[in-house]
């Protein structure tokens, strides 16, 4: 069962139930009550199975992805980069192909294997979830200076896809935990694309700790720590240009 | 989206059924789960194709539902054939 919708409509028709048939000894109660149970069944097991068949529909897109990247041969952590290290005004993920450097440029628009540093390094440009994720919560106002406010109010307040975010500030980076996540690992499953880009959680917290600290950031490490909790080390890498 | 219409569909449907049944002050258990199992049936046939998840339960729910309605059906029948049945 993955649905409290559900769990709530069942222990309301139960208790309806037993309040029509114990105490009230109405029918019509006794009877809406399971009409309830009978609906929290359905809700229970049938909340988000479309949705998990469209995000499997989905991953061929990442199968292509990664495909292009071990084709490539490169295995280096994406560089998340706020909106404002990119022409198009969009937080993406580079794929540095040579030196894993952060770009001493703004990146151009429309590029997808761009030329970047003053020695030539190249990478591939990436739009990600924590893209659309900043998209979305830059529009309403839901990221600002403060990382950790940043990451709570976009992530559990207006996209809702965790139950709590904790960050605290390490040496040259930030420990991020976030509890309960909802994003399911689904959406690439275990193929290059997770090695580089991180976890598609790890790549909300980092776009938005990108565009908060308005700096490139790299996934250092990311662990599931008491089968709720995920957390991720991030590392601040320079300033945006 | 599916399921979403599906629950509205059945929660309103089951509310105007058992209100106007309690209205005419009806008290057999037999009538409302008669009812309350077409009304099922119904909405979820109108709902096809329900997801995967939610296909299976519906399965396990129409069956249940169906039998308590025989149960009741068969008895009914059996009260006015005039058999005792034990």
């Amino acid at each position: 069962m993955n649905s409290d919708l559900g769990i709530s409509l069942i222990v309301l028709g139960a208790g309806l139930s037993a309040i029509g048939y114990l105490i009230l000894n109405s029918t019509p109660v006794l009877v809406l009550g399971i009409a309830v149970l009978i609906m929290g069944l359905l809700a229970a097991w049938g909340e988000g199975s479309l949705d998990r068949t469209q995000l499997e529909l989905a991953r061929s897109g990442w199968s292509n992805i990664s495909a292009l990247l071990e084709s490539i041969g490169t295995a280096s952590r994406a560089i998340y980069l706020p909106s404002s290290a990119t022409e198009a005004g969009t937080s993406m993920a580079l794929v540095p192909l040579v030196r894993p450097e952060p770009p001493s440029i703004r990146l151009p628009r429309g590029g997808f294997a761009i030329r970047y540093g003053s020695e030539g390094e190249t990478g591939i440009l990436l739009y990600t979830p924590g893209s659309i994720a900043v998209s979305k919560c830059l529009s309403v106002g839901a990221i600002g200076g403060d990382v950790a406010t940043s990451l709570t109010n976009c992530l559990v307040n207006h996209l809702t896809v965790a139950r709590g975010v904790t960050a605290t500030p390490s040496e040259d980076g930030i420990t991020v935990v976030i509890r309960d996540s909802r994003v399911g690992g689904e959406l690439y499953g275990n193929e290059l694309t997770r090695a580089i880009l991180g976890s598609p959680t790890a790549s909300l917290v980092a776009s938005v700790a990108a565009e908060s600290l308005n700096s490139p950031v790299v996934i250092e490490s990311e662990e599931v720590r008491g089968g709720r909790d995920v957390v991720i080390r991030l590392r601040v890498i320079g300033h945006g240009p | 989206m599916v399921l979403k219409r599906l629950l509205i569909t059945q929660l309103v449907l089951y509310t105007v059924v058992i209100a106007f049944l309690a209205y005419l002050g009806v008290d057999d258990f037999a009538i409302y789960i008669s009812l309350v199992t077409l009304i099922y049936l119904v909405t979820i046939i109108t709902a096809h194709p329900l997801p995967p998840g939610t296909r299976r339960v519906a399965n396990v729910v129409t069956a249940v539902l169906v039998a308590v309605f025989l149960y009741f059906a068969i008895t009914r029948i059996l009260q006015i054939l005039g058999v005792a049945f034990i």
